[in-house]
């Protein structure tokens, strides 16, 4: 590091440090100007300092602070205790970078997001004086994006083809880059930027005003407007225009805009129809790999020139480069419309639908709870339309939150009035995946599929969602090209191609799903109550035939209860691919920001397990493929000097193997090395030096999973909190899996995952200590017996005995569960002990007798007693009553 | 009740419609160009915009993008009325924020229906 | 040297900078009947591409480097649109 950085880091720190104690003073002593001015100054210097290094986010939020504090000093502010937050806040995150300057010499690019986020929250607090000095954002040089993306239309289909390639599937950026007139006498040189445009796909460069037109030319003032596409990031591509930021709107672009067909409009020989057919089969099982080759196929044989080719070419394309179905399936819909694709639905100029509106369709027949009837309302319909077209326009990334809240807002109180609160509990569910997935993709699909899209359904009325095509309404297009009465032909067939033509099915809301599975789980819990009440007539009542008969009953009643209980296991039975979609976007931008080159291949996305055990594996399989994209695979030079492809390879693999789901996540990285992880075991004091020496590499492998264990050198920013193994591990015993890890040092790492397909009722048995009741799950439990008093021993402080030739620990359940009272030993002078055996190791748990088994079905403990360790969860019992079942494997581990 | 802003420097526009949507039962208040109306909507929370194109001070594009920019503003739907009706213009209004698009004069019936689909409800 | 211009030819080899592009504009304007030959260059200025778009001339030679390439490629199509 040069000596004026270091300078400059040392300088800021000090400076830092004045100002904190300088805000505090000011906190208590607001008048104090000399502080005030102090204040001033140091921000001031350290704005200036910063001026000499290339960290333009530094100096900017620094700028934003003193420009905050200019107003305190011109006494237009007051200094109050939010402001001195906010100030203290800024002044952590201004202590945030400088540490990542003197760590790295630089600010990184995706940090510069954060960056404007705190500006604006200082740029917030500055007084407004009069009405006409609020502070607007946008001063007017700030370049928009593009109104339409007809510019697209301009780049030559090889390149476009290209691009399509590079995309990889997912969403490009785009930026519109004006330069400002003037801007050679900074010496800057536009085109050299966009030459050296970081992923630079396809550009287009436009003058501002056609020379032919100026009488003067003077060529060192810039006319031109400047467009690209890239496969950058738009954080990336802000830091490289990081100077110049007002003159460049960055912006995303989905693949689909990029598939214009440009050809001649004759005939195809029924080709396109054939493979349009052919498509729709091959997307429904999500077959993308034939379907590129079903599209080459159809090329061999047409015309290249004619339009039909051309999409063909981008379909192929896109398949290849690994689009996902909902891309490919909007490319092969615009194929058969031969409408523009977009993820729209088909637009047609207002006037031929207008002609063309079939005729009423009968009400909506109410199919299922979960679609609502926009019904004839020509106007919601537009309303609706409307905004699925906003979706699909560029928007600056400083308007995405409003866009997408707007939006919302409109549908939200639309669908409050047509739709019920069904359809809006769906409409929030989507939402908030939007705003999670910072995409606005689930919200188009849904509103495709609330918006009438033929009047195929008439026929057809169980037809997935889609609904009743009462109105096909003046949808109003999005691009201008006057669409030809043909396309509408093409819309309702399109449809109908498109409708589901498998089993019937119907959607319900997972609300409902759910609080039938809650009632199912209290059935089965409830008939469990039958035995006790049989031997109670018995018992207590003396009917023997009674008892009999509620037992014969009983019997009935199980048989239908745990069929139920199996047909509701059914419903909630998930694909794995909705836990998988996630993957590709997660490892290609974290690929991306690693510099590294990796390829994620799915297998398996159909195998199905339950919803909970689907859900609950998203987490765990992220951070597995996080640790192995951060510490597994390796960068590309580092590939290529060890003779492998530069581009690595990660495969997720989900398949059935009896009751349990078997998925496998392997990478071709650079394994676990058994020698670091024996030091860092070792330096972690997890194993002693004996240990050390003895431990083998497959068992030092093993020692990931041991809690605590990081081999993170930095708790790098995309894997969190540098999340180990044992945390993986222990999510997924919670619900039921296990994990084995294999990995061989310079060839890669497999982890195996096997899951439990349902989320099973549990067998427990029940213990009772201290006049309470806990249950113990039947998997773990080897025996109940009773031991004399004189067969307890005490070695080492322990108490243990022997059972069946073994000697066997024994520990008091007050004890591990920190009860007040020992166990009571019974008449004769016996103790009840539970034996469990727990991670291969036989254990004794000493308890005050035993009750009875029974099947529950085990809810986690919620809320303030999730932090609970030793419990598994809790279940309703047939009375009534709750009980907390043991995790005997945490309740041995902290004995 | 719901509550409307409209932003328009005509005042006869705002007085037309002013009435028809108090008439329905919302509570309105006007803004005459962009700036005014963000200083409302800072200060009070709208279920719908209505929002005129051409305004002297700042005009209704510009309006919608500030709107749209501000999280201290509640999102509420925007409804842009115009005197043009070609394509282009919908699209600009589109681009900078607006949900809805509608022509002037709008017909009360119309003003009327989108006001109630998009603010939840007959006021 | 990146500059070379003779009566009925003007040749770009190497980085054109900002700096030749008053000339090149100077000469274009000067001789309506030139050429521009540009197969040796490997970068120019904006300010040089504005000259060349400002006043358009037949080209002998495009430039090897594909980005360049398609620079003028679309500065000739503008031209002929106009």
């Amino acid at each position: 590091m040069s000596p004026l950085l270091q300078q400059f880091i040392t300088d800021s720190h000090d400076i830092l440090e004045r100002m904190s104690q300088a805000l505090l003073a000011l906190e208590k002593n607001p008048g104090d100007e000399g502080v005030i001015d102090e204040l001033f100054r140091a921000v001031h210097t350290l704005k200036g300092n910063s001026g000499l290094f290339d960290i333009p986010t530094f100096t900017r939020v620094v700028h934003a602070a003193e420009d905050l504090l200019d107003k305190v000093r011109d006494k237009e502010l007051s200094i109050d205790n939010d402001l001195t937050d906010e100030l203290l806040e800024s002044m952590d995150f201004i202590q945030r970078m400088v540490d990542m300057v003197e760590a790295s010499g630089a600010i990184p690019d995706d940090f510069t997001d954060e960056a404007d986020a705190r500006i604006e929250r200082l740029r917030a607090l500055l007084p407004e004086s009069d009405g006409h000095d609020l502070v607007f954002e946008e001063p007017a040089d700030q370049v928009q994006p593009p109104d339409t993306l007809d510019w697209i239309a301009r780049i030559p289909e090889a390149e476009r083809l290209d691009a399509c390639l590079a995309s990889g599937g997912h969403a490009l950026s785009a930026i519109r880059y004006v330069p400002e007139p003037e801007c050679f006498f900074k010496g800057e040189d536009p085109l050299l930027l966009l030459r050296n445009l970081p992923g630079r796909q396809a550009f287009v460069i436009s003058p501002i005003e056609p020379y032919s037109a100026q009488a003067e030319i003077d060529v060192y003032r810039s006319n031109f407007e400047l467009q690209a596409l890239s496969t950058a990031s738009p954080a990336e591509i802000r830091d490289h225009f990081r100077y110049m930021p007002e003159q460049v709107a960055v912006y995303a672009v989905p693949p689909t805009a990029l598939a214009i067909a440009v050809g001649e409009d004759l005939s195809d020989d029924g080709l396109r129809d054939d493979f349009l057919a052919n498509a729709e089969t091959l997307l429904a099982k999500g077959d993308v790999a034939l379907l590129a080759v079903a599209a080459g196929a159809v090329l061999d044989l047409i015309s290249p020139d004619l339009k039909t080719a051309s999409m063909l070419r981008f379909i192929r394309q896109l398949a290849l480069a690994g689009a996902e179905v909902p891309v490919l399936s909007a490319l092969v819909k615009a194929l058969a419309t031969g409408e523009v694709p977009s993820l729209d639905i088909a637009d047609a100029a207002a006037e031929s639908l207008q002609d063309a509106v079939p005729p009423a369709a009968p009400a909506p027949r109410v199919k299922s709870a979960g679609a609502s009837g926009l019904g004839r309302n020509t106007l919601a319909v537009q309303i609706v339309t409307t905004q699925r077209q906003l979706l699909d326009l560029p928007v600056p990334p400083d308007q995405w939150d409003g866009r997408l809240l707007a939006i919302g807002n409109t549908l939200r109180s639309l669908l409050a009035v047509q739709g019920g609160s069904e359809a809006v509990g769906a409409l929030e569910a989507v939402l908030a995946n939007c705003a999670e997935e910072r995409s606005f993709l689930s919200l188009a699909f849904h509103l495709e599929a609330l918006l009438p899209s033929g009047d195929d359904d008439i026929e057809d009325p169980s037809d997935s969602g889609a609904l009743p095509a009462s109105v096909a309404v003046a949808a109003v297009p999005v691009r201008s090209d006057a669409a030809s009465a043909d396309t509408l032909g093409d819309a309702p067939k399109a449809a109908a191609e498109h409708g589901d033509k498998s089993a019937r099915v119907l959607k319900v809301p997972q609300e409902k799903v759910d609080r039938l599975m809650d009632l199912i789980g209290e059935m089965v819990v409830a008939k469990n109550a039958l035995p006790y009440l049989a031997t109670k007539a018995e018992e207590v009542y003396g009917s023997r035939d009674l008892a009999r008969e509620i037992k014969a009953q009983f019997a009935v009643i199980n048989r239908i209860a745990e069929d139920m209980q199996d047909g509701i296991m059914q419903v909630r039975m998930l694909p794995m691919s909705s836990v998988f979609q996630r993957f590709p976007r997660l490892v290609r931008d974290v690929a991306r920001q690693l510099g590294k080159r990796v390829r994620l291949v799915l297998e398996g996305e159909e195998a199905e397990a339950d919803k909970h055990i689907v859900e609950s594996l998203g987490d765990p399989l992220i951070h597995i493929l996080r640790n192995s994209l951060d510490h597994g695979l390796e960068t590309p030079e580092a590939r290529r000097a060890a003779g492998k492809p530069e581009e690595g390879r990660i495969t997720v693999r989900a398949s059935q193997e009896g009751d349990r789901v078997l998925i496998e996540i392997e990478d071709d990285g650079k394994g676990i090395d058994p020698a670091v992880i024996k030091r860092k075991a070792f330096e972690k004091g997890l194993i002693d030096e004996t240990r050390l020496e003895s431990i083998s590499d497959q068992e030092a492998i093993q020692l990931v999973f041991a809690p605590g264990f990081s081999t993170a050198e930095t708790v790098s920013n995309l894997s969190g909190r540098g999340v180990g193994m044992d945390v993986v591990k222990n999510s997924l015993e919670k619900i039921g899996g296990q994990v084995r890890l294999t990995s061989e040092k310079g060839r890669g790492t497999r982890i195996a995952l096997t899951l439990p397909l349902s989320v099973a009722v549990s067998n427990v048995l029940m213990v009772k200590m201290n006049g309470q009741r806990f249950g113990v799950p039947m998997d773990v439990v080897v025996e109940t017996v009773r031991v004399p008093r004189d067969e307890i021993h005490v070695i080492k402080g322990r108490r243990v005995s022997v059972l069946r030739g073994k000697i066997v620990p024994l520990f008091g359940a007050d004890e591990l569960l920190s009860l007040p009272e020992a166990p009571i030993a019974n008449a004769e002078g016996e103790y009840a002990v539970l034996v469990v055996r727990v991670d291969g190791a036989t254990v004794g748990m000493i308890v005050d007798g035993f009750a009875q088994t029974t099947d529950v079905i085990l809810k986690p403990l919620e809320g303030p007693l999730s932090g609970l360790a030793g419990f598994a969860g809790s279940a309703l019992l047939g009375d009534g009553s709750v009980l907390l079942v043991l995790d005997m494997k945490e309740l041995m581990n902290g004995a | 009740m719901k509550s409307i802003l409209i932003i328009d420097d005509a005042s006869t526009v705002r007085l037309y419609h002013r009435s028809l949507l108090e008439e329905a039962g919302f509570a309105v208040d006007e803004a005459i160009n962009g700036i005014e109306g963000v200083e409302k909507a800072l200060s009070k929370t709208y279920d719908l915009f209505v929002v005129d194109v051409n305004m002297p001070k700042m005009d209704g594009y510009a309006f919608l993008r500030e709107i749209r920019k501000r999280k201290e503003i509640h999102q509420a739907p925007a409804v842009m009325v115009s005197t043009e009706a070609e394509e282009k213009d919908r699209q600009r209004a589109f681009a900078a924020g607006a949900n809805f698009y509608l022509v002037k004069p709008t017909k009360p019936n119309e003003l009327l229906e989108v006001a109630a689909l998009m603010t939840g409800g007959h006021a | 040297m990146a500059l070379k211009l003779s009566k009925s030819k003007a040749e770009l080899t190497g980085e054109v900078v900002v700096d030749d592009a008053e000339a090149l504009y100077q000469w274009l304007a000067a001789n309506p009947k030139g050429t521009v030959s540009l197969g040796k260059l490997t970068h120019m200025h904006t300010a040089v591409v504005q000259a060349l778009a400002a006043a358009p001339r037949p080209i002998t030679a495009m430039p090897a480097d594909p980005f360049l390439a398609e620079c003028l490629r679309q500065l000739t199509a503008q031209q002929q649109d106009n």
